[in-house]
């Protein structure tokens, strides 16, 4: 940063240089995200009408006064929560584990490295349509699986029990995003310099004592970038819930994205429908910061 | 002939009551009909129209369309996008001022499209009231407003009915077509005790759908959902709760398997054809979908007769003119309306014959349950003259969803339903929740 | 970075001697995670080799007795074979589908490759007043829920003639896209090594020359990861291009096998089965790339 301040000609023509270099892609997102994005802020305090010929009637905060006051939005986040909480420490985890795993020395390892690619490389719809049946209560492989192992010992109804129908959500979500994660963190670990480890291994640490102290500060600056998307990924979640439940049964899956999309696309209540897009923009990024800001207070405390 | 939106002129304004007086009319409607059938007024649009379809046999869709647009007719440029999320697509694109001249839409939506002004009446067009006629009385409400205005053209009709598996009945000593809800209530509980299905009865209740369910059950017991001013009055007659606790009872008792809250109908159908399920209550034309399976069971499913004075609901969906353009472009959209949504040039039902046979779906017009072309096209274990008479006298349409409101009720009702058969609700909460949503509805204004 | 990557590869991957109990643990682990992965993509083939009867019955056989090619057919050419309700009417569509689904995202890949590469290229190098907060403000970004803003977009498009045309979707997708594609690359380039791009100046070459001929030969796999990133992105989305275009793309495409007329799960998992081909192809043919690079890329 202090390089960009000094007065030399030289730099300040290549402080130019940068800004021209920048400028495409800070038009490009401005055009595409802050209009878009302050249209929304707009909407959120009008009373707009469906037709969309105008903003309609300006009416403040109403449409948040609505929201903040509504038990179905205060369920819907508890649901969102949940779903973010399950999401990001199962794919982080998970990820971790398997990279972990895929950077050991086994047969097949370039095989089981490939295996990884496939769900990152199926799109998130298509991700809940294969888990609807996948988990389905009679023709699921799932339930074959569980039952053939003797995990359980009768079909499940997983996506009509309110009870599942979340968590399950949450597994197929974490089955493509633990792999994204993977992939991320398995490149973290071969960064690695071998000599680290087995400096770590000749002072007698045990391979726990060496994924705490030596792996996982290594990786670290790579989880907080995976949480954070990770986080990011978990409030916008849209495709796989609506593919799998729309939200149901009951309310059991409504998290905050399909209200958002029932406000907007089926009842058409545009303001009401930007001010709760509004309130999820506002929470993924509180979300994102307060992740980094916690994640790096971490490592430099310890 | 001046204003095809709003229809302030009463010269143009049409009295629902000529609609639904009846069969008189209706015969000198087809009486009329050869002089004022499309043919002529075509010629004078030369662009090419915009369609807008979901995603049921889009090869069929383009093969009707060219056929109508190779008999002289304008061109026309047809767009296919799925089903699971057609409404939003559309609703986005008519918002943004998309000119779209014909498009398929859910019948509950109509009125709201109208009032939006994304949707054109039709009082108007040449041959309308023929059409109109033309249609089972019982139908017309869906397509005539309680103002009188015509708002929509029909996509195809169907009703709601039993499909149930003959032999499973006689093997647990049930002689009579279970047809009110208790009756199917003690033919289920047969049936899982003498230990031939574990879960017999079957339905679509996922969310989006219970609204449908709302009305299939309370005609089913002869209640009114809706007065004529769109009240609901429901909740006001004291066999309601009756419905509610069946139905909580019917998923609380497993008697429907715990899976149909978010299970599709393909695999109800295949439920049925495999011998897992004995009771399906859908659409008439799912019957085509558990035979085609070819199932250990499918031959034996037929499509149960109404009992007694029992009403079924009869749904349909709709098609719609967008209001685009100048008079020629719309006149050609209404002669494309009027081939998709009624009958050729030749008086034939080309397009329903051809979804007849595609899947078994109907035509909400008596004529066309005696038509040649359609008897041939609809699989022969179709008992056409039954469904004609349900379609005729055993079915209601509901009058209150051509309300502007109704899309809002319609999206909450499925919250609603499934926290009751969760048990999340009782069923004079059920009651007075939908009750609380109809009338919230109407009030308008931002609501979650 | 690459190359001292491989360095490092083989001595921690190969030299020691494991002890009996760890590999047993290993390939138990190893076992875990190939039944994680393959269960959903095996049970996903299987249900398209078989019929709906066989689906039908349960309980769900991993290793079905009878095969069919029947659905890939039907969905590769429209013929059913008679059998099944109706047509899935998907076979003039699939591959046109998935043509357009490369388009787009191979389009989109170059154009956020020149533009997010210039302004990752300049952030690492050229940092400016004010270049800390505008990276801040491109992560921030990415929290913008884009089912919101659908609805400007559209009216802009029309507004442009763009609806309809891939450029509807190449121009939207920059809204997830963009963001990341620059936070990625500007990490990777924050850790190229500087000494070649001084030792260019010094041998006078200017600022443009030193990013074409010499930063972006060696940037070549973060280029490549960070290209196969964005495809993924635009492979995968679904509700901007059910809205914006006509033109189906691969996820709206398989969302229509889904309707109350029709539904048949054996023929949807054909179809799903040959869209999932070209991405995994593709990052299989990247994959070194795409794990190596994403080191750098990601781990600042």
């Amino acid at each position: 940063m202090t390089t960009t301040l000094r007065k030399s000609s030289l730099a300040r023509a290549d402080a130019w240089f940068g800004v021209k270099m920048t400028s495409v892609a800070a038009i490009s997102m401005a055009v595409l995200l802050i209009v878009p994005s302050v249209l929304t802020v707009i909407y959120s305090l009008h009373d707009v009408p469906a037709s969309g010929v105008s903003f309609g009637e300006f009416i403040g905060l109403e449409n948040y006064r609505v929201i903040f006051t509504s038990k179905v939005f205060w369920r819907s986040v508890e649901v969102t929560m949940i779903f973010t909480g399950g999401f990001v420490i199962f794919s982080t985890g998970i990820g971790l584990a398997m990279a972990l795993l895929l950077n050991q020395n086994f047969i097949g390892r370039g095989f089981a490295r490939g295996l990884l690619i496939i769900p990152w490389a199926t799109p998130w719809l298509v991700i809940g349509i294969l888990w609807k049946w996948y988990a389905d209560g009679s023709v699921g492989g799932l339930n074959a699986l569980l039952v053939g192992l003797g995990i359980t010992s009768e079909y499940k109804n997983f996506l009509s029990d309110p009870n599942w129908a979340l968590t399950l959500t949450i597994v197929a979500a974490v089955w493509r995003q633990a792999s994204f994660a993977g992939i991320l963190l398995l490149a973290g670990l071969q960064s690695l310099p071998g000599e680290l480890n087995e400096a770590a291994e000749l002072d007698g640490a045990n391979a726990w004592q060496r994924l705490r102290h030596v792996i996982i500060p290594w990786l670290r600056p790579m989880l907080v970038t995976v949480t954070v998307l990770n986080i990011i990924y978990a409030f916008l979640q849209f495709d796989v819930i609506f593919a799998m439940t729309q939200g149901g049964p009951g309310d059991a899956t409504q998290v905050l994205s399909i209200l958002i999309y029932r406000q907007l696309f089926v009842v058409t209540q545009i303001g009401l429908g930007s001010a709760l897009a509004v309130v999820l923009g506002a929470a993924a990024l509180i979300g994102g910061l307060a992740t980094v800001k916690i994640l790096y207070r971490g490592a430099s405390a310890t | 002939m001046t204003d095809f939106t709003t229809n302030k002129t009463t010269g143009g304004r049409l009295d629902r009551r000529t609609f639904l007086r009846g069969t008189a009319a209706s015969a000198l409607g087809l009486a009329a009909m050869p002089a004022l059938m499309p043919g002529a007024a075509h010629a004078a649009f030369d662009g090419t129209l915009k369609m807008l379809a979901w995603d049921f046999q889009p090869n069929t869709i383009a093969s009707l369309v060219d056929g109508w647009s190779g008999d002289g007719n304008p061109q026309v440029d047809v767009a296919i996008i799925p089903n699971v999320g057609y409404s939003p697509a559309l609703q986005t694109r008519l918002r943004g001022g998309d000119e779209i001249d014909l498009y398929y839409n859910f019948a509950y939506n109509t009125q709201k499209f109208i009032d939006e002004g994304w949707a054109m009446t039709l009082n108007d067009m040449p041959g309308v009231d023929e059409m109109i006629d033309d249609m089972f009385e019982s139908s017309r409400p869906t397509h005539v407003n309680a103002a009188g205005n015509v708002i929509s053209v029909p996509y195809f009709s169907a009703v709601h009915t039993l499909h149930a598996n003959e032999r499973f009945l006689s093997e647990a000593g049930i002689d009579k077509m279970p047809s009110t809800l208790a009756e199917i209530y003690d033919a289920s509980v047969a049936l899982r005790d003498a230990g031939i299905v574990e879960a017999p009865y079957v339905a679509y209740w996922i969310k989006e759908f219970c609204e449908e369910y709302l009305h299939v059950y309370l005609l089913n017991e002869g209640i009114e959902a809706f007065d004529a001013e769109g009240n609901p009055v429901f909740a006001d007659d004291p066999r309601t709760v009756g419905v509610f606790e069946w139905w909580q009872k019917m998923y609380r008792e497993g008697l429907a398997p715990q899976s149909v809250l978010t299970d599709d109908p393909g695999k109800l159908s295949n439920e049925m054809a495999q011998g897992n399920a004995a009771l399906f209550v859908l659409h008439h034309y799912f019957l085509s979908s558990i035979r085609a399976l070819e199932g250990p069971e499918s031959a034996n499913v037929v499509l149960a007769p109404l009992g007694g004075d029992n009403h079924t609901f009869q749904m349909g969906e709709v098609l719609q003119l967008g209001n685009t353009g100048d008079e020629e472009r719309r006149l050609a959209a209404w002669e494309l309306a009027k081939f998709y949504g009624w009958k050729d040039a030749e008086g034939n039902f080309t397009v329903f014959e051809k979804w007849a046979d595609a899947a078994g779906l109907a035509a909400p017009y008596a004529g066309f349950f005696t038509d040649e072309a359609v008897i041939a096209a609809f699989p022969d274990y179709y008992d056409l003259g039954q469904l004609s008479d349900i379609f005729e006298t055993g079915s209601k349409v509901v009058p209150a969803r051509t309300l502007p409101w109704y899309p809002d009720f319609q999206a909450r009702v499925g919250d609603i339903v499934h926290a009751l058969l969760l048990d999340q609700a009782t069923p004079q909460e059920t009651v007075d929740a939908l009750a609380k949503a109809a009338r919230d509805a109407a009030d308008g204004g931002p609501k979650l | 970075m690459m190359a001292t990557l491989r360095k490092f590869l083989p001595r921690h991957a190969g030299g020691r001697r494991r002890r009996p109990l760890q590999t047993v643990v290993i390939y138990l682990c190893v076992l875990v995670f190939a039944v994680w992965i393959l269960l959903p993509v095996w049970y996903l083939v299987v249900s398209s080799l078989i019929t709906p009867q066989q689906l039908g019955s349960r309980s769900f056989s991993f290793l079905p007795s009878g095969m069919t090619l029947a659905n890939f057919r039907s969905v590769l050419t429209g013929d059913t074979g008679g059998a099944g309700i109706g047509s899935t009417d998907i076979g003039s569509r699939l591959l046109p589908a998935i043509g357009q689904s490369f388009l787009v995202s191979s389009i989109l890949v170059v154009l956020n490759l020149v533009i997010a590469g210039a302004a990752a290229y300049a952030l690492s190098r050229y940092p400016f007043a004010g270049s800390r907060k505008f990276e801040l403000a491109v992560i921030a970004t990415r929290v913008v829920p884009a089912i919101a803003i659908i609805g400007p977009f559209f009216v802009a498009f029309r507004v442009i003639g763009a609806l309809n045309t891939p450029w509807a979707l190449v121009i939207s997708y920059n809204v997830f896209t963009l963001p990341l594609a620059i936070m990625i690359l500007k990490n990777y380039f924050d850790q190229l090594p500087r000494e070649i791009e001084e030792a260019a100046k010094i041998d006078g070459a200017g600022r443009i020359q030193t990013f074409t001929i010499i930063i972006l030969p060696i940037a070549k796999p973060g280029l490549v990861a960070a290209g196969v990133l964005i495809f993924l992105e635009a492979w995968s989305e679904f509700f901007y291009a059910l809205v914006l275009t006509n033109q189906l793309t691969v996820p709206p495409l398989l969302a229509g096998f889904q309707s109350v007329q029709q539904f048949n799960w054996n023929a949807l998992a054909a179809a799903t089965v040959i869209s999932m081909i070209p991405p995994v192809l593709l990052v299989m043919i990247f994959q070194r790339n795409v794990v190596g690079s994403l080191t750098a890329g990601v781990g600042k």
